[in-house]
């Protein structure tokens, strides 16, 4: 009796290893397939360029590029990175059709790292984000995680999910914004993402919107913000917003009103000034304006500045 | 056959300049150095040239060499830059550029620039 229950034990047991071994053979083998006729990337962006460009968009039809999930959505990154003014419903129909949750890949509460940084960063630029409910339920949770860049990356696909609350999502954002992610969302107004209006940014208390209002300034040379400019160098509380308004301010090539800010321009250290100094003349300011605004004791750096080979005045 | 040379240290944005203008020109070649650039354009000859960089191009004075050797030879040059580099895009019109453009690209503007320079062999009004 014993010795038939351990031989149907064995068998069953020979029995699902074989189910398993075959199973993993044919993932393998259907694995090692698509490899074989999965395209890289130069051709399946040619593929996605005639989408793009091309008017297969307006009838619907698209062809998707054989590739592996990862190396479509890296090279769909690198496109949106690159370019602007991309053919949304083209892309929408790309992701569509291939999947968009396939190309995201599993956002689930387990993913960490650089893989969470990367998908997050995906939802953020592919337009149908928002229509996927497994992310909307993941974004919906506080962003936890210590890592700064998934922090931001789960900013950046909340503004893309609901773009009328851009200002409100930066205001809220806990951390302070570096200059390399406040360059991010103006990117991201300038592929009409988001839509923010530098006005009320100017004249918000939160800093992260008041630096988000000075890169738009800068970004888009709107020379009718120099007035607030000129209230921010000359009043702001935090030292770090009239750094970057004199900043603006010099970016716009505009004449300065030396008389407004001259308190604030004596109070400023050494390096600050020199900083200032070098942010003048890269702007095509003279050496006599940089006096009037710096005194005489930086003419002579902003002389050396202008004729130094890594600086042209046109 | 119309051809053309891209120069771009960065490998993905390489790939999608190439892929934008490839159905434009009967050839596209792609380099990743300055000296392969240097003997390509000694040897052989385009119909235009595309410099592009996410990153400061650090070498300034090699490359504005290189862009004023071009246009002595009449090969019209476009290059691509990063943002808020007037300055740098001063100084290369100066040295005989065609067109500046900055990153983000914008891939129809790219595109008919291309055209209209490869087809009509005069640059393209921005």
């Amino acid at each position: 009796m014993i010795s038939l229950v351990w031989a149907y034990t064995i068998a069953v047991s020979v029995i699902a290893a074989s189910i398993v071994a075959m199973s993993l053979y044919d993932v393998r083998d259907a694995a090692r397939r698509r490899r074989w006729h999965a395209v890289d990337e130069r051709i399946a962006l040619r593929i996605i360029m005639r989408t793009l460009i091309g008017n297969s968009a307006q009838s619907g039809r698209v062809r998707i590029p054989d590739m592996p999930r990862r190396g479509l959505s890296l090279t769909l990154l690198h496109l949106y990175l690159s370019t602007c003014n991309v053919d949304r419903r083209a892309m929408s129909l790309l992701a569509e059709a291939y999947g968009a949750e396939r190309i995201i890949g599993r956002l689930s509460p387990l993913t960490r790292g650089y893989r969470r940084a990367e998908r997050l960063l995906t939802l953020a630029c592919l337009p149908v984000g928002r229509r996927i409910p497994r992310c909307r339920q993941l974004l919906a949770r506080p962003a936890q995680s210590g890592s700064r860049s998934i922090r931001f990356y789960t900013l950046m696909a909340d503004m893309t999910r609901t773009p009328a609350l851009a200002e409100y999502l930066v205001e809220s954002y806990p951390l302070p914004l570096s200059q390399s992610e406040i360059a991010q969302i103006v990117a991201m107004l300038h592929r009409g993402v988001i839509v923010l209006d530098y006005r009320r940014l100017l004249r918000s208390a939160n800093r992260n919107l008041r630096m988000t209002g000075m890169a738009v300034v800068r970004h888009f040379s709107i020379d009718a913000a120099c007035g607030a400019l000129l209230d921010m160098a000359a009043g702001d509380p935090d030292p770090a917003v009239c750094r970057e308004a004199l900043r603006t301010l010099c970016s716009t090539g505009s004449d300065i009103a030396f008389a407004e800010i001259a308190d604030r321009l004596h109070a400023m250290g050494s390096s600050e000034r020199r900083r200032l100094c070098r942010c003048a003349v890269v702007n095509g300011y003279s050496p006599d304006t940089v006096e009037l605004l710096l005194g005489e004791r930086e003419r002579g750096y902003a002389e050396s500045l202008a004729e130094s080979y890594k600086y042209t005045i046109a | 056959m119309s051809r053309i040379l891209i120069f771009t240290p960065d490998v993905a944005v390489g790939n999608i300049i190439a892929a934008a203008v490839a159905d434009l020109a009967g050839e596209v070649v792609r380099t990743t150095s300055a000296c392969g650039m240097a003997q390509l354009i000694d040897n052989e000859s385009f119909a235009l040239v595309i410099i592009a960089s996410t990153r400061s191009l650090a070498i300034d004075s090699r490359l504005d060499a290189v862009v004023g050797r071009l246009h002595r030879c009449g090969m019209p040059v476009f290059v691509i830059l990063r943002q808020l580099s007037e300055v740098r895009a001063t100084r290369l019109f100066r040295c005989g550029v065609d067109q500046c453009m900055t990153f983000p690209i914008n891939i129809h503007r790219l595109r008919r620039k291309v055209r209209e320079q490869i087809v009509n062999g005069m640059p393209a009004e921005s």
